[in-house]
């Protein structure tokens, strides 16, 4: 009897194993295809960005640049504030440190451009840091304008130090970078420059938005009390978030110099901030994908506008209103838009 | 493993075929506007220039100026029948008073045929162009005064105004030699063009052996200048030069007074009408300046205003008479180097040049500096009239 | 720093931080009311300076019917707002950020399309002749916009505490769901708070035009200084948005007679430390996150 019982018992157990075993395999299956659907489709994104040069002129090409450009920088304002929740809005001044360092160095010191990069990622990253400090005693609102009030003294700074920087007008005939022995010097061959760090910082977020990091990141967005309580070390986790917004801006900065070949004052102001900031929420926070979508979009809905002159900026800011209202998941938001109004439409 | 190396795969392919798509029709496209616009510097009936500079935003009215003068000239020109038969076209970009925008617009009338280009009114936008148009082969007209812009080595940019040196020089050559005023107070804001200004002016001041005893720099958007006032007065200056734009420079002589500060006051091309109004009239009174327009001088000048009433409703005015002489330069220019358009050609050309404007003599030297004379001016019942 | 300097730029700075001042109270009103932080807020005191100004410069009214034709306006303005604004406040900062700048955008090309961006130059509604005590000179003007700020406030302490539209409007901020359950149409006082904040922001906007000249760059500096000040008093306190204007305004002009082109930036600096050590603000309570 007993043994019979635990022979039954045995093949009940190995029943579940195997019922444990099949849905694992499932869930696995199912994982492997998303994975490979989303390695499928950045695979063709990236194939696209590198033939598109081929299809462009000057104008396109130098739009192209920009395009990616921004889609570094908007990446990295979106692993701050929609990942970590840190209300940052003096990334625009990291912008400006990253691409600021690159042209003193190369132009008054005469650094070959793979020197002046790491030292100028050095620099965004450092005050990255250091603005990032007063997040650990302060949120929301007062964050918000803490960074806001920093990064205009940052750009004030820029300014007030003209022995340095150019004062008000800026440095001009920032070099142009070669890569092994080939001079970058059309925005065809710069572009592949752009393109390639750009595609790495974005493998990088991916990673980072996968792995503990981006978890951390989404507790600490979520509820830093209970992050805090779950063991996350909170401050940790908000410096390495400016850190990051350094690191993308910084790289951004430095690419941008190179690619004007000129700096000024004027690039980094508050209605640069608000245009990344554009980007980020408009593609939907919290999504590195809709960063990517947001920056295509909204650089090419920017030289389409300008042709209204002054009506551009009133359906510019209407336009963000209206976003903002009616779809604040961003664009990523779309597909689950259309499917809540079909399962509406089904019940 | 297997699997994942197959969608990248997958996707290479097929983004290969989309881009191929994508380059095939714009090929197309091209070849067709090719073939348009190649025969346009030959047989079309247009000559493209274009025109770049902020149309919105707060830094607006320089884009609306420039373009009010250059627009002038070209339906004159076009109403007469064009340059030997061909009209001009004007192509309006705004941008933002934002370099990288600027930026953007230059690349994108250099894809567009253009001639020559009205880019930028301010020196930023200018020295971000430089580049685009210097490598590109297509003169660059500005009336930025940062001195700066003609140093760095572009062979198509042309000044159409004075810059801030010739200015300065002027004004303190005046005020040091002819007024024989020794205790001068500089009051500047860190923007460009009162960078300009302060680095100029302290520099002509120490040519006349003339140490400035204050030095006061505030920011482009301050309104309140109680505490740099305060501290210029307790120097208790004979002059006090301010070097910003037109608004500041009327609510700085406007606070000045207010604080019983009683120095000659002095400034640089802002004192314009809008100065005036916003000192006041009786405030504005005996503000010394320099400049290169004064409204009904001569003939001339006379003619001008009258055109501009005419065609805009307004009073002639400062930055609409240079972009009036920059167009007009163009146009001699372009009916020189007819039928030969090309960037090269106008550019020789525009050096050739010898004319006399409403804004002064003007002669293109190498670096693209197209005068050095500014007068001196005085406020007299709310008017600039002329000194000396 | 001698006497005489510290005495006048005290003044100066005093005149500036009641502006400042009176910013940061309609900051403060409106958060403390919808949880809103209104980033069009300086916009709205542009226009309500244009429109102000248009009255006394081009129709020639008497300077204090300007202000209060303007306030009317305003008012009417800052309650439609609220209609558009309603969904925002429900919403995380970042979109409320996102979408009040947006109608800030919208504000200010509307004003440059209709007002151009040449500006208007205001003459001082009084005879503004300098007072000399000493060395030191004083414009009357200032002390006028100092007086009437005080006097603004004060009316609007009064109105708060002592009228009865005045403790609905505090009653409906503080308890939400109270009020409603009591029958208080909480939308309604929603758009009265954004109304009298805009006022505030109007009268401030009309006042200081002949110091200030009207443009529509004016907003800028003085939005982003007056929600500084908002939240260097403590975001939502009414006696901090005061002394957060009046610090702010002094800080400004004393840091500017010593190193003038670099007082914003020090400022700004001071500001952010000042938060460091205090973070809920001069005279804000300790802020309970959620538990």
């Amino acid at each position: 009897m007993t043994l019979n019982k635990v022979a039954v018992d045995k093949t009940a157990n190995e029943r579940m194993d195997n019922q444990a075993e099949l849905t694992f395999s499932l869930n696995e299956r199912k994982l492997t295809n998303s994975k490979s659907k989303a390695n499928y489709w950045i695979a063709f994104a990236v194939g696209v960005g590198l033939l598109l040069p081929f299809a462009a002129n000057t104008y396109q090409i130098h739009i192209l640049n920009l395009v990616v450009l921004y889609i570094m920088l908007a990446i990295g304002l979106n692993l701050t504030m929609g990942y970590c929740g840190q209300l940052n809005l003096a990334h625009v001044a990291f912008y400006a440190a990253g691409a600021y360092t690159s042209a003193i160095l190369t132009t008054t010191y005469q650094f070959n451009f793979w020197l002046a990069l790491p030292i100028s990622i050095l620099v965004s990253v450092f005050l990255g840091v250091l603005i990032g400090l007063p997040s650990l005693r302060v949120r929301t609102h007062y964050l918000a304008i803490a960074t806001l009030g920093l990064s205009i003294a940052v750009n004030e700074t820029i300014v007030n130090l003209d022995t340095i920087t150019g004062g008000p007008v800026g440095i001009t005939g920032i070099p142009k970078p070669s890569f092994f022995g080939i001079l970058l010097i059309t925005e065809y061959s710069y572009y592949y420059l752009v393109f390639a760090f750009t595609l790495l910082l974005f493998l990088f977020s991916r990673l980072v938005v996968k792995h503990g990091i981006g978890r951390s990141f989404r507790a600490v967005r979520d509820d830093h009390i209970a992050a805090q309580s779950l063991g996350i070390n909170v401050a940790k986790q908000q410096i390495l978030a400016f850190a990051f917004s350094g690191l993308f801006a910084g790289v951004g900065g430095v690419l941008y110099a190179h690619m004007l070949s000129y700096v000024s004052p004027d690039t980094f102001t508050f209605n640069e901030m608000m245009f990344i900031l554009t980007i980020v929420v408009i593609g939907g926070l919290g999504n590195i994908y809709g960063s990517i979508a947001g920056a295509v979009i909204l650089l090419i809905l920017r030289e389409w506008l300008l042709q209204f002159e002054n009506w551009q900026q009133v359906l510019y800011g209407a336009m963000i209103v209206a976003l903002v209202v009616f779809m604040p998941g961003g664009l990523v938001s779309i597909k689950s838009l259309f499917q809540r109004r079909k399962k509406a439409g089904s019940s | 493993m297997k699997n994942k190396r197959k969608s990248i795969f997958k996707g290479m392919i097929l983004s290969t075929l989309a881009v191929l798509a994508l380059t095939a029709c714009n090929s197309q496209g091209k070849s067709n506007t090719s073939k348009s616009s190649g025969s346009s510097t030959k047989d079309s009936k247009v000559i493209k220039i274009a025109q770049i500079g902020p149309f919105s935003g707060n830094a607006a009215s320089f884009g609306n100026w420039d373009n009010q003068g250059i627009m002038l000239v070209v339906d004159e020109v076009n109403k007469n029948g064009g340059i030997h038969g061909k009209k001009i076209e004007v192509i309006k970009i705004d941008d933002q008073a934002n370099p990288t925008v600027a930026v953007n617009a230059a690349q994108k009338v250099v894809n567009q045929n253009i001639v020559a280009a009205f880019a930028t009114p301010l020196s930023t936008g200018t020295l971000a162009t430089l580049q685009v148009f210097d490598q590109a082969k297509i003169p660059q007209l500005t009336a930025g005064q940062d001195t700066s812009i003609t140093t760095k080595g572009s062979k198509y940019i042309f000044r159409y105004n004075a810059n801030s040196a010739a200015y300065t020089k002027t004004a303190a050559d005046y005020i040091v030699n002819k007024l024989g005023k020794k205790k001068i107070a500089i009051i500047t804001n860190s923007g460009a063009y009162g960078k300009g200004e302060r680095d100029s002016f302290t520099k002509a001041l120490k040519e006349f052996g003339v140490e400035p005893i204050a030095d006061e720099v505030v920011t482009p958007d301050a309104k309140d200048f109680t505490a740099q006032l305060t501290n210029i007065k307790a120097k208790n200056p004979e002059v006090l030069y301010m070097g910003t734009e037109n608004i500041q420079m009327g609510l700085i002589t406007k606070q000045a007074i207010a604080l019983g500060l009683k120095a000659q006051r002095a400034g640089g091309s802002a004192a314009d009408p809008i100065f005036v109004k916003t000192a006041g009239v009786e405030n504005a009174e005996g503000t010394i300046f320099t400049t290169q327009y004064i409204p009904d001088a001569d003939e001339k000048t006379k003619e001008f205003n009258e055109a501009v009433k005419a065609k805009y409703g307004i009073e002639g005015e400062f930055h609409i008479a240079k972009a009036y002489d920059g167009a007009m330069m163009l146009v001699e220019a372009l009916k020189n180097a007819y039928p030969n358009l090309d960037g090269e050609t106008v550019a020789k050309e525009l050096r050739k040049l010898n004319y006399s404007g409403i804004t002064g003599d003007y002669k293109f030297d190498e670096t693209g500096e197209g005068t050095d004379k500014a007068q001196m001016a005085v406020i007299k019942d709310g008017k600039a009239t002329l000194l000396q | 720093m001698n006497g005489t300097v510290l005495i006048q730029s005290l003044i100066g700075g005093l005149g500036i931080g009641s502006i400042y001042a009176l910013v940061a109270i309609g900051y403060s009103l409106v958060y403390r009311t919808m949880g809103l932080a209104n980033f069009a807020h300086g916009n709205i005191l542009m226009v309500g300076a244009y429109i102000g100004t248009v009255f006394y410069v081009s129709m020639h009214t008497n300077f204090i019917i300007a202000i209060i034709i303007s306030s009317i306006l305003i008012g009417i303005l800052g309650m439609v707002m609220e209609r558009i604004l309603r969904p925002l406040g429900k919403m995380d900062l970042i979109y409320m950020m996102l979408g009040t700048l947006g109608i800030g955008i919208v504000l200010q090309n509307l004003a440059i399309i209709i007002w151009g961006t040449d500006g208007i130059a205001v003459q001082y509604p009084i005879k503004n002749e300098p007072w000399v005590i000493g060395n030191i000179s004083i414009s009357p003007y200032t002390l006028v916009i100092i007086c009437a700020s005080a006097t603004v406030v004060l009316a609007l302490q009064f109105f708060l505490h002592k009228t009865k539209l005045g403790l609905a409007m505090r009653s409906s901020a503080q308890e939400k769901e109270m009020s409603l359950v009591l029958g208080m149409n909480v939308n309604l006082m929603n758009a009265l708070t954004l109304g009298l904040g805009s006022v505030l922001a109007a009268i401030a906007g009309v006042m200081v035009g002949p110091v200030f000249y009207v443009s529509p760059d004016m907003s800028s500096s003085v939005g982003i200084i007056g929600f500084a000040a908002a939240i260097l008093g403590g975001f939502g306190s009414i006696p901090g948005a005061i002394i957060g204007g009046l610090t702010f305004g002094v800080l400004q002009t004393m840091v500017a007679t010593q190193v003038s082109e670099w007082s914003q930036v020090i400022a700004f600096v001071i500001f952010v430390f000042v938060l460091i050590i205090k973070p809920s603000g001069i005279v804000g309570e300790r802020v309970v996150d959620k538990i």
